[in-house]
Parts: C-alpha cells; structure tokens; sequence
C-alpha cells in the first residue's frame, strides 16, 4: 500500500483511542504491523457538502514532483473540480515526503491522534515545511500562531480542510 | 607535561578518493581527480575542468533528488538542512571517527568541541534567495538559512552529534579550515578541549566555482592532466574543487590511554596578514614568510629542521610567484632546503577546505612514509630555482611538515606536524 492508500474518505473524525507507551515506536518499527486494523475514516460533513474551487495561486513546480502517482492525481482532482476528497492522500503524501523517519506503516493507517513530534519525530521546521508546501499547492495562507496548534495527524488534514474551505467561502 | 594536540583520526570526500586508501594511492602514484566539466551548461565558457567529486550527486537544491556512494549512511532528518558539502562533510566524518575509534555517543560529554569551515553554499544561498524575490518575501524554505549560510556545517553538525564542547565556525577563505585547525590545536594545548573534531568542506559546484573566474583566478587550460601546474612557468590559474575532509585531533595522553593510533603530532601553528590586498597575495609573500616564521617560533624550531613543505601553490601566477619568495626567504637564505609539493596539482585548490585537506594529507604522508611529488611540474618558474620540487612522489619519510595556506585578504596560516616521538 502506498503512503495515503489508507485514507478512504475526506475526512479524520473516527479515531482510534490512544495505544499504550511505546506503540508508536512499536508500530513506526514494524514491529506492530500485522496488528494494526485498517482505519476508515467517517467523511466531515462540512467539507465534502461543499465544492471547492480550483486554486488559482501560482505553485512551484517542485511541490509536487516527489509525491507518489496517487497523490499527483489526487491533487489533479482537486484542481480539476475542488474535490474535497483528494486532500488527505495528498497532504498524507506530503507528509510522508517530509517525514524524517521512514516509517513501516502508511501514515494513513495511523490513528488521526498520532502525534507529529513525538510519535513521528518531526520537528517543528519539518511541520513548517509541510504547512509551506500546503499553503503553495492549496492556495491557503496559514499563521504561525495555527502552525503551532496543529499537534495530530487529524489536527493537520482537519486544519487544511477547514483553510481551504474557508478559502472558497471567502 | 602540556597537553600535546596529535592527529587519530582522517576522513576524506575529495577529487582523488573517499578513502584513506585511494588518497594515499592517488598522493604516491600522483593520479589526479580532474575531469572535464561543463558549468552552467554553457559550451562557451573557458573553464573546462574542476576536481570532481566522483559518486555524488546534486542535480537540484531539493535534497530529495541528491546521491551519494552507498557505503556512507546519510540520515533523511539531518539531509534536510544540509548543502551538498554538508553530506560530504558527514561523510568524510564518519570516516574519521571510524579511524580513530570513536562512537558518536562519546562525543557529547562537553570535552569534545567542533571546529568547521566552508564559505557556505552560493548554489543553496541562491535558490532560497531567488524563492523569496520570486513570492516577494512570502515564501522561503524553512531550512534554507542553514543549510546556505557560512556557518550551515558547524550548525548541523553540532547537533547531528550532540556536540556540548566548543563549537565555532572560521570564514578566512581559503585559510579558512586552516585557521580552524590552529585554533583546535589551541583548545586542547590550553586545556580547554581534550578532542576536536576539525572539517572543512566546500560545494563542487558552478555557484562555487565560476565565481572565481570574475577574478580571473581559473585556469583555462581544457587539459585536465596539466591544467593545475603549481610553480610551473606556464600555470594560469587554478582548477577549483570541492569535498570534505574531516580531521580528529585528541590530546596525546587521551588518545594514548585510548589506545588510539597517532599518526602525527601538530607541533605549531602561527598566521600572520599581508595587510595589502583584499584578492592578491602580497608581491613578495610578505604575510605567508611572517607567518611561517611564527609558526617554526611557536614550535622552537629553525628554518633547516623542516623536512617537507606543503605550499599553499593553487597554480595562479602571481600567488605561487609570492610564496615562492616567501620560501626562499625562510629557507633557502638559511641554507635549509627542504622538499616542497603542492598537492593542489592533484586534488584542484578547494577553497575553505584546503587547509585541512593538506594538513591531513601531511599527516597521511608522515604516518606512510613518504613525501608527494610536485605533480605536472615539467618547466619550473625561474622564480623557483633553489627550491627542491621533486617531480615524483619520494618514498622517504617527510620527517617535520610545514602546512602553508593563504585566503583573501592576505591571510596566511601555517602548521607544523611530526612523526608522534
């Protein structure tokens, strides 16, 4: 599977509880793999009632360049028509490109509470660089004071939905 | 006893090998690193040739799209905020530590410090510069300050090991990395430090490089195997390269209780100024003769003690010129003649890595037993004559070393290195 594959709605609002210490570790390892059930995350009703315009802000051209097949597409997808659905994979891919560890499981297998820094090892220039590449592809603009309250997966891709939306209802 | 800073440990990225092994070959058998190179992509340009930097890649500032030889490990956390000199830096690091016996879960105990230079990365400097004129100052990579500026290789590599001793930086050109050895040598002869860790590293790349052909610095000779001649009648400027080398210095009673291997002992240094040009070395080396002098004072030794000289020589008219004057002036008007190289007509000169790349490769040189030719030397300068260049590498032991380097603003350091007693 893919990084993102795992993401099958627009959405992050059904999550698992939080594991036992030492189950991110665990699970970045490998060594949990076989145990971790497939998420499906439950579609945000705010979000994919609207249809969102394509983004009309200049991108570089190396955004998008490393991002799996799947995600390029995705985000096609969204340009196309503003579907709402193709943001997970593509922010899940961005992330995984920006992930500084390879880790054994898809991001988009994780629970939406994973923690970026301590479950992941992000840094914050890495969540930076991610909310950069984020605001370039989705023509969103995020403040420092938002960087610092995104903690989770959930709160990133959440947080972006509700950007881009907010974009288009402006 | 005062401590007695000594050499345990070499690591090398450079035009002639990523190994002790392949340097030492390519310093005996005077196989040079040139190729022919084509910068900027332009087919007009009359620099034709650089000391390259074989398995590496770096096509683009993105980091994702960089190679590196498969025998070093470069972790993705700390690529992010590197130059392409950053990852031969690690590199040629890794390479040391290995030599000299150390994991990097012993250098983090605040009596080790960590002494880097490099002129930063243009090629880095430029991309993140241009991203920010092109979104007028909205957009910038968060990690393109550190992984550009002078300074990025002491940042990341301060961290990257958790480095708690000193940690500094030196911007002198191409004394650069010299300056950085001298003051290492002074951590651990004032007690300061027991171990630094010494790097010099530079991009191999057109922003590096061709910046030096303003100055009319470069060589334009399209011959790779004559294009860098030090002291040779028809050089005409320098062939740049890049690399790293990474050099671990330890006081003498650590690494022996260590049980480390020695294989050279840093005896003095000194550095003095021209206090003339901000480009052009003074006419007469004026700077590099008081500097030597100092550095033969700082170690109590005369003028015919000296058993081999690794001259600063890039191959540019003017500067061999000046330090050839400088030489007689110290030696050959003492009646002291030691051998003289300059092993610039290997490896290409590499700027702030230069220093170091010859002090080490002076320490390789006394822990083998022998001394590097004067590599395409075949009509020597008259400005030369009483010097002793020989023209092949002498399988003799170089007993004392002197380590010259020059930068701009007439910056001259100097080093004396020996076989450990």
């Amino acid at each position: 599977m893919l990084p993102g594959e795992g993401v099958s709605a627009t959405g992050w609002t059904g999550f698992t509880p939080c594991r036992s210490p030492g189950y991110f570790a665990r699970l970045v390892s490998g060594a949990d793999h076989p145990a971790i059930p497939t998420l499906t995350f439950m579609p945000t009703t705010a979000i994919s009632s609207l249809t969102l315009a394509p983004v009309s802000a200049t991108k570089r051209p190396d955004s998008l360049r490393h991002l799996p097949v799947h995600a390029r597409t995705a985000y096609e997808q969204f340009q196309a028509g503003g579907d709402p659905a193709a943001l997970g994979p593509v922010v899940l891919a961005i992330l995984t490109d920006f992930s500084p560890r390879r880790s054994a499981v898809p991001l988009g297998d994780l629970p939406g509470d994973t923690q970026l820094i301590a479950d992941l090892g992000f840094d914050s220039l890495a969540i930076t660089e991610v909310v950069f590449t984020a605001e370039d592809l989705f023509g969103i603009s995020i403040t420092n004071e938002e960087i610092v309250r995104v903690r989770t997966l959930a709160d990133l891709l959440g947080f972006i939905q509700v950007k881009v939306a907010d974009r288009h209802m402006a | 006893m005062p401590p007695l800073p000594v050499i345990t440990g070499l690591g090398f990225i450079t035009s002639i090998g990523h190994d002790r092994a392949t340097v030492g070959r390519s310093l005996r058998e005077l196989a040079h690193g040139f190729e022919r190179v084509e910068f900027f992509g332009n087919p007009d340009l009359p620099v034709k040739v650089a000391g390259t930097i074989k398995g590496f890649e770096f096509p683009t500032t993105n980091w994702r799209d960089w190679r590196w030889p498969e025998q070093f490990t470069v972790d993705r956390e700390l690529l992010r905020g590197l130059a392409p000199h950053g990852v031969y830096a690690l590199c040629a690091l890794q390479q040391a530590l290995a030599e000299a016996g150390l994991e990097p879960a012993e250098l983090s105990d605040g009596t080790t410090g960590l002494f880097c230079a490099s002129a930063g990365s243009p090629f880095m400097l430029g991309s993140f510069l241009g991203q920010m004129h092109e979104t007028r100052g909205e957009r910038g990579n968060p990690m393109g300050l550190v992984s550009s500026i002078a300074g990025t290789l002491n940042f990341s590599l301060a961290a990257h090991y958790r480095i708690t001793g000193a940690v500094c930086g030196f911007v002198s050109a191409c004394a650069s990395s010299s300056h950085a050895l001298g003051y290492a040598m002074d951590e651990i002869r004032l007690g300061r430090q027991q171990r630094m860790l010494v790097v010099g590293a530079e991009d191999m790349t057109a922003e590096s490089i061709m910046a030096f052909s303003s100055l009319r610095a470069l060589s334009n000779n399209p011959d790779p195997a004559t294009a860098s001649r030090p002291f040779d009648r028809r050089r005409d400027g320098f062939v740049g390269t890049g690399g790293a080398v990474a050099v671990i210095v330890e006081d003498a009673a650590l690494a022996r209780r260590r049980g480390a291997h020695i294989l050279a002992e840093l005896i003095g240094w000194g550095q003095a100024g021209d206090g003339h040009s901000v480009t052009a070395s003074h006419p007469e080396g004026a700077g590099l003769r008081e500097a030597m002098r100092r550095t033969l004072a700082d170690a109590s030794l005369n003028a015919t003690d000296i058993g081999y000289v690794n001259a600063h020589a890039t191959s540019t008219v003017a500067g061999d010129r000046s330090e050839s004057l400088a030489l007689h002036a110290i030696f050959t008007r003492q009646g002291a003649k030691p051998r003289v190289s300059s092993t610039k007509a290997l490896t290409g000169h590499g700027l702030s890595l230069a220093g170091v790349m010859e002090a080490a490769f002076c320490a390789l040189a006394i822990d083998e037993g022998f001394i590097p030719g004067a590599a395409h030397l075949e009509e020597p300068d008259p400005v030369c004559a009483g010097l002793d260049l020989p023209r092949t590498t002498l399988a003799e032991a170089p007993g004392i070393v002197l380590n010259n380097s020059s930068g701009f603003g007439g910056s001259n350091v100097c080093h004396l290195l020996r076989r450990p007693a």
